[in-house]
């Protein structure tokens, strides 16, 4: 059976008391959601971020709400997006906006400059980044440049915050104070939902307005589940913690092979590694991880932090490559 | 855009170290039709 260390999964199940969750609302498969369910996500997720419930909307997996956002705001704007980074819908958005604009990260601090930035506000602005960014894994935005942005009133600003879990860095509390800013997250990743699929996104004033007809649907399995999730979210707090744990050993024993490593606020690693065909090799010996070679730098490659067992199972075959 | 997605930086070499610093900076290349990228030229 493949590893998969290619998809910034959880590597851990959820609890028991999470999994009798779904199977609650599996029973009721045959109903369509009821919304007074729905309405208690949102003040649960409302209450985890510190923003007031109306301004969480719920999706099936946060993809859908950045091509919402892009397909709703791009039009006559110009959008700005940092490569690399994983978005959808963004061709189709060159349609209908100004123009596409991708800032070039390089290693090896990865960073934005803010003057390049501030000075592309000059006509109006939809800017969507990640942070922490995948696949780097970098902190790419600071209070102050956030600031500067949403004090144009030609920017629009989108973060990203699918890893904000294991940054600990969040934007939310911008969302009460300005209008032009909205923040996705998922509980895809910190809270081992990946299947069930569950994206939020928290408004400021003018998204809220822009977002008020996104359909409010989720499954029954997967709003139970994420209620279970938030009122108890102990194993959600330890799990980051073996995640952490795990990533620092694995950063070590990665560099004691010679390949370089990057830091990361996320449970994966960016690493570089000049090894010919690396990714195609670790197939072979059935590990996957991500080949960013084509989307951007040659030579770099993301690893999910997997269980221990899997990244010993990666370390080995990784040894095996330089050996032989 | 495939390419230059693929490149750190890009290079001046004019011959004279003076105009090469003079160019060095930021660029907005545009690299399709409403797409252009930003990055580093050294």
């Amino acid at each position: 059976m493949m590893i998969r260390l290619d998809m910034n999964e959880n590597p851990y199940e959820p609890p028991e008391n999470v999994l009798d969750a779904v199977a609650k609302g599996i029973r009721n498969v045959n109903r369509y959601s009821e919304l007074k369910y729905l309405s208690e996500l949102q003040k649960l997720i409302a209450s985890y971020s510190t923003v007031s419930p109306d301004r969480v909307i719920v999706s099936p997996g946060s993809d859908f709400l950045l091509r919402e956002v892009i397909n709703v705001f791009s039009k006559d704007r110009k959008i700005i997006v940092v490569n690399p980074s994983f978005l959808p819908a963004l061709e189709n958005a060159k349609v209908f906006s100004r123009k596409l604009i991708k800032y070039q990260l390089v290693p090896p601090e990865f960073k934005l400059n803010p003057e390049i930035i501030l000075r592309e506000l000059d006509e109006p602005t939809l800017i969507i980044i990640d942070n922490p960014n995948n696949p780097t894994g970098k902190i790419l935005l600071d209070e102050n440049l956030v600031e500067n942005i949403l004090q144009s009133e030609n920017a629009l600003l989108l973060i990203n915050e699918a890893y904000y879990e294991f940054s600990g860095f969040t934007f939310a509390n911008f969302v009460e104070k300005y209008p032009n800013v909205a923040i996705t997250r998922t509980m895809d990743k910190a809270f081992s939902l990946a299947g069930l699929r569950l994206g939020y996104l928290l408004a400021g004033d003018y998204f809220k307005l822009g977002l008020s007809d996104f359909p409010k649907f989720l499954s029954g399995p997967t709003i139970f589940a994420a209620i279970e999730t938030l009122k108890n979210p102990g194993y959600v707090t330890q799990n980051i913690r073996k995640i952490t744990d795990e990533r620092k050993r694995l950063e070590r024993e990665l560099e004691k092979t010679g390949i370089e490593v990057f830091p990361t606020n996320t449970n994966f690693l960016l690493i570089k590694s000049a090894i010919p065909d690396f990714a195609k090799i670790l197939i072979d010996s059935g590990i996957m991880i991500t080949d960013l070679s084509g989307e951007w730098l040659n030579d770099f490659y993301t690893i999910s932090i997997g269980l221990p067992e899997e990244n010993n199972a990666l370390l080995t075959a990784i040894n095996n490559v330089i050996t032989n | 855009m495939d390419k230059i997605k693929q490149l750190e930086c890009l290079r001046v070499d004019t011959g004279d170290m003076e105009i090469d610093k003079s160019l060095s900076g930021f660029a907005t290349v545009v690299t399709g039709y409403k797409e252009e990228v930003v990055t580093e030229i050294k």
